[in-house]
C-alpha cells in the first residue's frame, strides 16, 4: 500500500501536468472607434474573452437577460469573461446605443 | 432655440475658418479640446437636473461620462507633452456660445428644454465633427495630440447619431 506522502506528491503531480484540466482557450475583443472588433467571436464553453477599451471613453458589455455585465471599462481598462454555456450570446454597450457584438459559444 | 442654433452656426464657421486664416497652435489646439469638453459637460449637468424624459436623461448622463474621459485624457497628455493649453479665438467663441446657450436652456422647461438641448447637441457635435476634421487634425503638429484627436472623433460622431435619433423621436 503507498504510503500518504507517496498519494499526496502523486495528486500534486496531476494536479500541476499541463492538461490535467482542460484550459479553455484566450480571445480578445478589442474596443475601438466605438465598435467591438471583432463584432462576432467564435467560441467554446470553457474559452474566456478578454475585452480591452482602446477608446478613449468608457463602455460596457452588457447582456442583460443573460445577466452578463461587465461594468463600467475605463478607457485602457479590460474585462475577462469566461463562457460556460453554448448558443449565441449578443451584447451591447449600455453607453453607445448602436455598439453590438456577438458571441457564438460552440 | 434659433439663437442657439446660430450660436453653433457661428462656431462652426469660425472653427472652420480658422483653418483659412491661422491653424491653431498645439497649445491652442489643447485649449480648444478642454472646453470644449467641458462645455458638453456643463450641458449635460443641466439637462440632467432639467429633463423628465429618460432618453434626454440617459444622453446627457452619457456626455456627462464620455467627456469627462475625454479631458481626462486631454489634460494628462498635455501634462505629459508639457503643452500648456493656450487660449485663442476659437476657444474665446466657444465660451461665448456655450454662455448663451445656457442662458437659453435655463428659460425653458419640459418638452421645450428637452427639444432645445438635443436640437443644440446635434448642432454642436456637427461644429465639432467639423472642427475637427478641418481644423484639429490638420494642424495638430504633434503625433499624440493629433491621435487623441482621432480616437476622439469616432465618440463625436456616435453622439451625434445618439443626439439625431433623440431628436427624431422628439418631433420637428
Amino acid at each position: 500500500m503507498p504510503g500518504i506522502g507517496r498519494i499526496l506528491t502523486l495528486a500534486a503531480a496531476i494536479a500541476l501536468s499541463p492538461g490535467a484540466i482542460a484550459a479553455g482557450k484566450s480571445h480578445q475583443v478589442v474596443i475601438e472607434g466605438i465598435k467591438f472588433v471583432p463584432e462576432r467571436i467564435e467560441v467554446a464553453v470553457g474559452d474566456s474573452i478578454t475585452w480591452v477599451n482602446k477608446d478613449p471613453v468608457p463602455h460596457t458589455v452588457t447582456n442583460a437577460a443573460k445577466k452578463i455585465e461587465s461594468g463600467t471599462i475605463d478607457p485602457n481598462g479590460k474585462w475577462k469573461y469566461v463562457v460556460r454555456r453554448k448558443g449565441d450570446i449578443d451584447y451591447v454597450c449600455r453607453f453607445h446605443p448602436g455598439m453590438r457584438g456577438t458571441i457564438a459559444v460552440k | 432655440m434659433r439663437n442657439a442654433s446660430i450660436t453653433v452656426f457661428a462656431i462652426a464657421a469660425l472653427a472652420a475658418g480658422a483653418a483659412y486664416a491661422q491653424n491653431p497652435s498645439d497649445p491652442q489646439i489643447a485649449g480648444i479640446v478642454v472646453t470644449a469638453n467641458q462645455i458638453d459637460i456643463d450641458a449635460g449637468k443641466l439637462a440632467k437636473s432639467h429633463t423628465k424624459n429618460k432618453e434626454v436623461q440617459g444622453f446627457a448622463n452619457q456626455m456627462i461620462k464620455d467627456h469627462t474621459a475625454v479631458n481626462k485624457q486631454a489634460v494628462a497628455l498635455a501634462k505629459k507633452l508639457k503643452v500648456k493649453p493656450a487660449a485663442s479665438d476659437t476657444q474665446a467663441s466657444l465660451k461665448k456660445g456655450a454662455s448663451e446657450n445656457m442662458s437659453n436652456l435655463k428659460k425653458l422647461k419640459g418638452k421645450q428644454f428637452d427639444k432645445a438641448y438635443i436640437d443644440h447637441e446635434v448642432d454642436y457635435h456637427q461644429a465639432v465633427l467639423d472642427a475637427i476634421d478641418k481644423t484639429l487634425i490638420p494642424s495638430a503638429q504633434n503625433a499624440e495630440l493629433k491621435g487623441l484627436i482621432e480616437k476622439v472623433r469616432p465618440a463625436i460622431a456616435a453622439h451625434l447619431d445618439h443626439a439625431k435619433m433623440i431628436q427624431s423621436k422628439l418631433g420637428g
